[in-house]
């Protein structure tokens, strides 16, 4: 993910914004009702994994580079690939 | 007696490996077992996760044209849909290659066309170099994105698209061409594969479709069975159109003949030379040396076109 931030950046001149990235090693990483929030559900199943992110396109306006960039760079490696939502890139990496 | 001490080292050498791996079951073993009935036994990190079933209405295929028709989701536990994705494969892509040597090894320069019938333009696509690739170069509007180096000997080249989202300026649209993709590397020449990605409109963009965002859908319910299948067509690397093409392939170590050989066995299975194969099958039951081979590959040259006369001409050329 660092490679891809400082290669967005580099094409750009812009910051690259991260949404929704897995913790390192997978796990819930939410707050629950309690706390504004909610319990991991679905659709961020697959960010318990440790291996996704969401890159917004809301904050990143260069979408065709960011999507370059991310598959040059192992972030459709993942099984599935690099899927697009109508909001965001959600990219699978490899263990 | 040498040999005697390499398997007494080799039996200790386990019993070391043995030793250092934490589990109160095989160290028990250890303990009641003489060196004689050592047995290495190997231990699970984990427990291993069984393969996804699939349920009975669950159908993954590709239709007609090339896209993605999965059956057996369901819309909140309860209808039944089916879902169409289409993937990035409707590029139709030709590339021309051309090898020169030089004192600094090769130089791999390629034409990309694409072709009128193809329904996407292209976006992105790489090739998979073998042996060390020193440099890379795009013409203007594109770029090398990156030289993925992760799994030696296979270098990947990414060549992208560079320009604003608006800007069509040298986009691969069907019917289009550009050249100026170069390749630097001291491998010297053979078949290689090259994949092609296509655009897929984006949201906002004129023919967006939300079809990849139901697989993450809250709403939509699929089998576990039915998700593996679906990344399986959706991949990197299946979820692309891959052709061969000449790049980098043999390090300067590999002797000319094996290299040789080696392409010939891979262009007879290639679909592309079909129209060689027994010409190529003579060859390589010949038991010919490198200047035999190459012999023949120039008769085949000679009446070849495409890519079969790319491989033959670098085949001639460069060994």
């Amino acid at each position: 993910m660092q490679a891809i931030a400082q290669q967005y950046r580099q094409q750009t001149g812009q910051k690259l914004y991260v949404n929704d990235m897995s913790l390192n090693w997978g796990g819930v990483f939410d707050l629950g009702p309690g706390y504004g929030g909610q319990y991991w559900q679905s659709p961020h199943g697959e960010h318990r994994l440790g291996l996704n992110v969401d890159l917004p396109f809301s904050c990143n306006s260069h979408r065709q580079t960011m999507f370059n960039i991310a598959m040059a760079n192992g972030g459709g490696a993942g099984p599935g690939g690099i899927l697009v939502h109508p909001d965001h890139y959600h990219l699978r990496f490899v263990d | 007696m040498p040999q005697t001490i390499k398997l007494l080292a080799v039996r200790y050498s386990l019993v070391a490996v043995v030793a250092l791996i934490p589990g109160p079951s095989l160290m028990a073993q250890n303990h009641k077992q003489s060196e004689s009935e050592l047995r290495i036994v190997p231990r699970v990190l984990g427990t291993k996760q069984p393969e996804p079933t699939r349920s009975q209405n669950d159908s993954v295929r590709l239709d007609d044209a090339g896209n993605l028709v999965v059956e057996g989701a369901r819309r909140g536990g309860g209808e039944a849909i089916t879902i169409a994705i289409t993937r990035r494969v409707h590029v139709r892509p030709i590339v021309n290659s051309s090898v020169l040597s030089g004192p600094g090894g090769f130089t791999y320069e390629y034409k990309v066309r694409n072709a009128p019938n193809a329904k996407q333009w292209i976006q992105i696509f790489w090739l998979d170099a073998f042996g060390p690739v020193s440099s890379a170069r795009a013409p203007e509007y594109w770029r090398v994105y990156n030289i993925e180096r992760s799994k030696p000997p296979l270098e990947r080249v990414f060549f992208g698209r560079d320009a604003l989202d608006s800007d069509s300026t040298r986009r691969l649209v069907p019917g289009a061409s550009q050249d100026g993709f170069v390749v630097q590397s001291q491998a010297r020449p053979g078949l290689v594969r090259f994949f092609f990605v296509g655009h897929k409109p984006l949201p906002g963009e004129a023919g967006y479709i939300p079809d990849e965002a139901v697989l993450e859908s809250p709403e939509i319910e699929m089998s576990d069975w039915l998700r593996q299948e679906v990344n399986k067509y959706l991949s990197m690397e299946t979820n692309a159109v891959v052709i061969t093409g000449i790049g980098p392939k043999y390090s300067p170590s590999v002797p000319a003949v094996q290299a040789l050989r080696n392409e010939l066995l891979e262009a007879v299975r290639n679909p592309a030379f079909q129209s060689d194969r027994d010409a190529i099958n003579a060859l390589l039951h010949a038991e010919l040396d490198r200047t035999g081979l190459q012999s023949g590959i120039q008769n085949l040259l000679v009446r070849a076109t495409g890519i079969r006369a790319e491989l033959y001409s670098a085949l001639v050329r460069h060994y």
